[in-house]
């Protein structure tokens, strides 16, 4: 039977109740609430930051990954790059940030300007078109609100549409160190995603 | 005519406790109960040091059902991290602002999730660490509160 048939029971016909498909168990399939992470009926501001539930609902089945990016760059202007090749289907969601030399006052990636490469989109640029200051395009923990006892935690960016980045895909970042003191900058950014 | 079972989700949160000292690398695991599976929604942790940096340690996870490693890093040629691990400052939130998992991951029942805690990085003090799995319980609305017979599986009427 399809989703929305009906059936007929004495004279009448009777709509089969409609299923929510995220609320059911077959076999081994596993069930999604229709608000996802979320789980709550009220609107929250972070919520229009995420992925809505069309969305989420593609990624249905798959296990999160993610993939760091590490350098330890000690001059000013210093470059680095990182390269991964994406193996399997994956779907970026979201990055984070954490350099050594951010500051405790600074946002995270304050230190940093960077610039991500992913083959096959755009004669291989993707998500920026030149490098940008690292506190402009990814979240992470915000240091100096820790340390003045806020503690805001985590503030990620996430995409407000996943980029589907399909298998055997290189995806490069370049970094340049924008900290002026000659202290070693370990720098990491986190790819936040979800794959198979 | 197969009867559908509902799944409930119930909060539920595992926490790990671990001391690691000033430039080690050790490995914990956290048991997944038996009753349910454990729908993973959020990442949690704090941390005792005093670097000057959140969370100043690595942290690498592997779900033993599956096998995989949720975190893939390969370190550049000279540095000393351990492979597939990350900064916790870029894996965890806290509770007010957690870092969230867009896609919720089940880990199945009864399976131990590895967790590997590297404090080489910051080698100058050892380090305190909880780390909070926050989450739900899925168990089935006609089983629930019989013990361990919340898997989730199909059941005949």
């Amino acid at each position: 039977m399809g989703r929305y048939s009906a059936r007929i029971v004495g004279e009448k016909m009777q709509q089969a109740p409609q299923r929510n498909i995220w609320d059911e168990v077959s076999g081994i399939s596993l069930p999604r609430h229709w608000m996802g992470a979320w789980l709550s009926y009220r609107k929250l501001a972070s919520l229009q930051q995420l992925p809505n539930s069309d969305y989420r609902a593609q990624l249905a089945g798959l296990y999160p990954l993610e993939y760091a990016f590490f350098y330890s760059l000690t001059k000013t202007n210093a470059t680095g790059d990182q390269r991964v090749t994406v193996m399997q289907d994956w779907f970026l969601l979201g990055a984070t940030i954490f350099a050594t030399q951010d500051g405790a006052s600074a946002l995270p990636g304050s230190s940093v300007k960077a610039q991500i490469y992913v083959g096959r989109y755009q004669q291989g640029v993707a998500l920026t078109d030149r490098p940008t200051v690292g506190s402009d395009q990814f979240g992470g923990i915000d240091r100096s609100a820790v340390l003045t006892a806020t503690k805001d935690g985590m503030l990620a960016r996430y995409l407000r549409v996943p980029l589907w980045i399909p298998p055997n895909t290189p995806v490069l970042i370049r970094v340049q160190n924008q900290d002026t003191s000659n202290n070693t900058n370990s720098i990491e950014i986190t790819l936040q995603g979800c794959g198979r | 005519m197969t009867k559908k079972s509902q799944v409930l989700r119930r909060p539920r949160t595992y926490v790990l406790n671990a001391v690691v000292a000033a430039g080690v690398v050790s490995q914990f695991p956290l048991q997944i109960d038996q009753g349910s599976d454990f729908e993973w929604v959020k990442r949690i942790a704090s941390s005792s040091d005093n670097t000057g940096a959140v969370l100043g340690f690595r942290v690498g996870i592997q779900d033993s059902a599956s096998g995989r490693q949720l975190i893939i890093c390969n370190p550049p040629p000279g540095v000393t991290i351990r492979p597939d691990t990350c900064f916790a400052a870029n894996y965890f939130g806290s509770a007010k602002a957690p870092m969230l998992l867009v896609q919720p991951y089940v880990f199945k029942r009864g399976t131990t999730v590895w967790i590997t805690i590297d404090n080489s990085f910051f080698t100058n003090t050892g380090v305190t660490v909880e780390i909070v799995f926050d989450g739900f319980d899925l168990v089935q609305q006609d089983t629930q509160g019989r013990g361990a017979a919340g898997q989730l599986v199909s059941m005949a009427a």
